[in-house]
This record gives structure tokens, sequence and C-alpha cells, in this order.
């Protein structure tokens, strides 16, 4: 019997450290505050998601869900229910939506939990009417291209020349002030939001803005006047036998076969990711409140060259070409 | 079967192969203007049979050093402070010194460090990482202010022209970038001399190096002046 005794006490010995382990566990997950990023899947989105989790990973229990089309207030408040978290990552408009449904379901007495908005077009007009929101816009501003520009060329460049559709109009006001400060002029010529004729709005518009002596030409992303059609029949065309450069927001539109953009600024996703793990950190450092409603923009950037066009009409120096992330041949 | 023969063979091969020329691994992790790509293929030329990994953040060279040490790093002598397998076998020398220079720039009117408070934001690279930047800024100020972290130089810039942070802290030797990016009115405040190497060359015990020592005391600049350094001893 003795040897079953001792075994018995072993096992109750184990059984012991087994509770007290269930029990302790629980307090240490507790013990750091929860992260939720909703997301919708892709490279991109992984990267944004890589930089965020490096940063908070000490700090806080980072849980990730990727929501489809489908999800609904409903797939939120299931998440949000089960791990109860101290501050939220919205990736992309659609999910900022069902977010901004799901809040507008919870009682308002008591203190909404903060938002960090991102990967997203216009976020600040998508955080509008979200409560202890803030974000990080997307769209690079137009005085990082036009420096990142000027320093690759050694020269200068003063005068910018934007066509834009009406829509871009509170942007556009925003970056000339922030062109300013840098002495680069903004030479622009607005477009409705609608229009039947945009092929030939876009060409005259170009041929006005080569007419006022423009050094440059920054191309907003703008999926309505960079349609295909648009690009090939109208941008290629002007643009062929022009001596400026041209500052795109997408990598595809440098493609040296495309003979278009001269150099472009994305986001650095990653970067994009630490930046707004520095905001979570301020908003806890801040009592879980953010500054509601700001919006930062993205810091970091890639660049991305066209390289023959850079070589055969600006003659950069190969210093130079080591400041560029990727240089497309 | 003279296949399977062959494939047996093959990997034979490749694994004396690879036991015989693998001349040992460097990482770089030095925050410059430079791509990382850029450094590392220029690195790569000159250091030959060596395998040359640059680093553009902190965290994955972090991350690679605990997971895969290397054979040599070349870094800012801080960062191997907790590698006691390590030791600094070169040191960059930049105007007569082994020191590195470090400046606080604002926009306007000067920023001096014993104005900066609790609130004041200043922006910095990330070298050590987010508790390793608190201590690392701190020691410029009267007390902590708040830390703007960011991965590449130019990133500052941004930093001061939409207003995101009061002040930079960055190595002197990049005012000239600064200078010939942005027209913004920079005001540069001299911070307080630090013990704080500019770059050096750390080989673990027993490391495989190759000729990394001459190569980098050697009469090529170009070397140098990846990590703005006159002279390596």
């Amino acid at each position: 019997m003795k040897p079953f005794l001792r075994e018995s006490s072993y096992c109750q010995t184990i059984k012991a450290a087994v509770l007290t382990v269930l029990v302790l566990f629980p307090l240490r997950l507790s013990a750091a505050d929860g992260v939720v990023v909703f997301r919708k899947s892709g490279k991109a989105f992984d990267d944004v998601v890589k930089g965020v989790r490096d940063e908070l990973r000490e700090d806080f229990i980072v849980v990730e869900k990727i929501l489809d089309k489908t999800a609904t207030l409903d797939t939120v408040a299931t998440v949000m229910d089960e791990w109860r978290p101290k501050c939220v990552v919205l990736m992309d408009n659609t999910i900022i939506r069902v977010y901004r449904d799901y809040q507008a379901t919870l009682d308002s007495s008591t203190q909404s939990v903060p938002t960090v908005s991102l990967m997203a077009v216009m976020v600040s007009d998508a955080i509008s009417g979200l409560e202890n929101a803030s974000g990080i816009e997307y769209e690079i501003p137009i005085v990082t291209g036009i420096i990142n520009l000027r320093s690759v060329l050694g020269r200068p460049v003063r005068r910018v020349g934007v066509v834009y559709r009406g829509i871009l109009g509170e942007f556009i006001r925003a970056n000339r002030v922030l062109c300013d400060r840098e002495g680069i002029e903004l030479v622009t010529v607005s477009l409705p939001n609608r229009s039947g004729r945009f092929r030939i709005d876009v060409r005259e518009a170009l041929r006005k803005l080569f007419e006022r002596r423009i050094e440059a030409l920054w191309v907003p992303n703008d999926n309505v006047l960079l349609r295909a059609d648009i690009i090939r029949g109208t941008w290629m065309p002007a643009l062929r036998n022009s001596k400026i450069p041209v500052v795109v927001g997408v990598e595809v539109l440098v493609e040296p076969r495309l003979n278009f953009g001269t150099f472009a600024v994305i986001p650095d996703h990653v970067a994009l990711g630490a930046q707004a793990a520095e905001m979570v950190f301020d908003i806890r450092d801040n009592g879980w409140k953010c500054e509601n409603g700001r919006v930062y923009p993205p810091l970091a950037i890639i660049k991305v060259i066209n390289l023959p066009h850079m070589r055969r009409k600006f003659n950069v120096s190969e210093k130079k070409l080591e400041e560029i992330d990727k240089k497309l041949r | 079967m003279i296949m399977n023969v062959f494939a047996a063979l093959s990997i034979i091969i490749c694994a004396i192969a690879s036991t015989t020329c693998a001349e040992g691994k460097i990482y770089v992790f030095y925050p410059t203007t430079a791509r990382p790509q850029a450094v590392q293929e220029r690195l790569q030329n000159a250091l030959g049979d060596l395998t040359v990994t640059v680093f553009g953040r902190q965290g994955d060279f972090q991350e690679k050093m605990n997971s895969d040490p290397p054979d040599a790093i070349i870094t800012k002598p801080a960062l191997i402070d907790g590698y006691f397998d390590y030791s600094v076998a070169l040191s960059g020398v930049r105007k007569g010194t082994p020191n590195e220079k470090y400046v606080l720039v604002s926009i306007g009117k000067p920023l001096e460090p014993l104005q900066v408070n609790g609130e004041t934001v200043i922006g910095a690279i990330d070298l050590f990482g987010r508790n390793g930047m608190r201590s690392f800024v701190s020691q410029f100020f009267p007390v902590e202010p708040k830390i703007r972290r960011v991965t590449k130089i130019e990133d500052l810039l941004p930093l001061l022209s939409f207003d995101m942070a009061d002040g930079v802290i960055v190595e002197e030797v990049f005012m000239d970038y600064f200078r010939a990016t942005s027209h913004m009115d920079f005001t540069v405040t001299p911070l307080a001399a630090l013990k704080s190497g500019i770059v050096a060359l750390c080989i673990r015990k027993n490391g495989k190096v190759g000729n990394t020592i001459e190569v980098l005391k050697g009469s090529d600049r170009s070397i140098g002046s990846l990590f703005e350094v006159d002279l390596w001893k």
C-alpha cells in the first residue's frame, strides 16, 4: 500500500501543480493588454502586421483576425467579446466601415476602445464618425516625393505640376502648405469628379501644365485618371518626349517598358506597421484615449526608379542611385 | 539507378563544397543614407568569400544575431555590449576621433537640451529598440522626452516637416544630407559628447573573417565612405 500511497501523494502534488499553473497561466495572459488587428489578406497587409507585431510583442498580446468581404458587425462583435482588447488596429476601408457599425451598437456612456486605422483610402474621411479614433494616411504627401526626387536628381525642382479631380481638393490644399515650406510651388489643374471625356480633359490639362513651365509632374493615385485607356491614350503619348521627371505612387507605373513614370514613392509597409504600433504605445500612455480624429502622414517610403529613364534623361550619379530601394531595368 | 547515383554524388559534392568554401559570415547594421542592398553589394564585392548580410532594421538585426550569430559584425560598438563572444577588432575614425558626434536639429528656433521636458517629442533612428532608445536619448536631456523612432535617416525629415517632432537627434555627419535634401530652416544644436563609437568591426572568438581586417584597413576608401569614416584602426 505504501508505494500506492506515495504514488497517490505524487499525483496530488502534480494535480496541485497543474491547478496552480492553470490558475496562474490565465492571470499571466490577462496581465498583458490585448491589441486586436482586423485586416484583409495579402502581402502588403502581412508586412504591416509584421511591423505591428515586432514592436508590440514584448508589451501586448497581439491578436490578428483576417476578415473577408462577408465580414459583418457580428463577426467583429464576436472577436471583441472574446478578446476584450485595449486597442484595435483597423486596416482597409471596408473593415473600418464594419467596425463603425459595430461601435454604433455599443453603449455610448462607456469609453470606446481606441482605434488606429491605416491601409485605407483617405483615412481622415474613413474614420469620421468613429469615436476615440486615430490613423495614418496611406497617401504619401507630394512634398515627400518631390524632395526625394530633388535629392536624387541633385538639382532644384521648384514648380511641380499636378492634374487632379476635385475629390482630391483638400489633399492638394494641405500639400500646398507643406510644399511651400520646401520652396516648391504646386501648379495645378483641377478636373471635375465626373466626366465622359477624361482622355481629352487630361490631355488638355497636361498641355496647360507644360505651357506653365513645370519642372516635374506629380501624378495622383486616382484610379479614374489612371484608367488603362487613359494611360495608353493620353498620359503615355503626352509624356513620351517630355524632358521632365514624372513622380508616381505605384511601382507598376515606373516599369521601363511603359515609358511613363520616372520615380515612384510608395509606402514602406513594415515601417507603416511600426508607426501604428508607436501610436498604440502613445494611446496607452494617454489612458487609452486617442487625440480623436488625428491622422498622421506615413513617415517611411520606398523609392523605386525607372533606371533607363533616369540615366538617359537625367544623368543621375551612381552615388545617388545608392539611395534608391529598387531600380527597375 | 544511374540518376540516383548522380543525385547522391551531387549532394555529397555540394556538402563538401559548402564546408570548404564557406569563409564565415558577417552582419552589418549601420543606418546610413545608402540602401542596405547597395551597402551589401559593395561590401560583398570587397570581402569575397565571406557572406555579407546588411540589415536595415534594428529588430531584424537583433533577431538574426540571436538565432544565427555570425563570425563578425560591423555596427555601432554600443550594439555589441551584450554579446560577450565578440570583441572590437577595428574602430572607424572620422576627423581624428573614433567617437560619434550627435546634434539636435529643430526647425526655426533652436531647441536647447535643457529646454527638453517630458512632453517634448524627439525623433531618432532606431538603433537599440524601444527600451534601448529610451536610455540612449535620455543621456542628452535632463528628463526623458517622448521618442519617435524611425528606420532610415531620411525618415527624420518628415518628422520635422509634418510637425510630428520638436527636434530630431542625428549624427552630425548626416547634416550635409539634410541640407542637400531639404530647404527647411534647420537649427543645429550640438549635443554633449558621448564616449560612443562611430562604427566597429567586432569579431567572434575563433570567427572566420578572411581578409576583412586587411580590406577595411586598406587603401580602398570607398568601403570607409559607406560608414562615413576616414580610416579604420
